[in-house]
């Protein structure tokens, strides 16, 4: 668990730096990290990066699947390929980015795009579209065997 | 209760946070005052579901899929503690995904070196 600060009374005129400032930062550089190695190793040659425990254990496709080996194909710059490996998480990164930049500034680009966004991005619509995924993507034939990594 | 702003915890019935000097208690539906933003942690939620491949990023959207209503409704206590929930199973779910990448590049790292030692014997 994240510790929590203890509110400081009063100014103790003390530079604390902010736990949240810390936190953002420390993310920010294993993603910059780990975007660097996903460049330069490919997944499905390298032993460097985990197998998914969800499909080691039970032999099943999650939702998240392939999403290191397609994030590597986006890196080099092969879109087909990426979509092939995890096309629904190509396809949230663009809604991902929206979605991180209007949390931190309120109207962005302004209020009517921001509620409509919301409204069709709405959080049960992606828990719906991530589970009916996770669950076609194990389908065993046409279509839906696109779907699988 | 935890300020929605900063995360620290303050008295149940605290008008204002201890250390960031958020107002936590609103006044129903305050007209002509800005609506307190209370983070959803959607996107997070979201990209820990997709990247690390635990079913605790699902609790995290399912937390975070219900801050947006209880805001509507005008209830700002009780969307401040379903988004403090989100974040925290956004954590739980990173926290774990990145504990198994690195006792996996340790096992794999420690596999190659002993292969390494037995190779050259
Ligand atoms: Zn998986
Ligand atoms: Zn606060």
């Amino acid at each position: 668990m994240i510790s929590r600060v203890i509110p400081v009374a009063g100014d103790s005129g003390v530079y604390v730096p902010c736990r949240q400032s810390v936190v953002s930062f420390g993310s920010g550089a294993i993603a910059v990290a780990a975007l660097c190695a996903l460049y330069l190793f490919d997944p499905a040659e390298y032993r460097l990066f985990p197998p998914c425990p969800f499909h080691a254990i039970t032999g099943f496709h999650c939702p998240g699947c392939g999403s290191l080996r397609a994030l590597h194909a986006l890196l080099r710059g092969h879109l087909v390929e990426a979509f092939d490996f995890n096309p629904l998480m190509i396809l949230f990164l663009p809604i991902l980015a929206y979605m991180f930049l209007s949390e931190r500034r309120e109207s962005f680009p302004n209020r009517n795009a921001r509620r409509a966004f919301y409204v069709l991005w709405h959080g049960w619509a992606v828990l719906a579209l991530i589970v009916g995924y996770g669950i076609l993507r194990n389908l065993p034939f046409y279509p839906f065997v696109l779907l699988a990594p | 209760m935890y300020c929605p702003k900063c995360g620290s915890e303050n008295d149940d019935n605290a008008f204002r946070c201890t250390r960031c000097g958020n107002i936590l208690q609103q006044t129903q539906g305050s007209p002509g005052g800005p609506p307190p933003s209370i983070p959803t942690y959607l996107a997070p939620a979201i990209l820990v579901t997709l990247f690390c491949c635990l079913p605790f990023g699902i609790v995290a959207i399912v937390y975070a899929a219900q801050v947006s209503g209880r805001m509507a409704g005008g209830d700002y206590i009780g969307a401040a503690e379903l988004s403090r929930k989100a974040k925290m199973w956004c954590w739980v779910s990173f926290g774990i995904g990145l504990a198994f990448i690195v006792l996996y590049v340790v096992f794999i790292v420690a596999v190659e070196v002993l292969g390494g030692f037995s190779q050259q014997m």
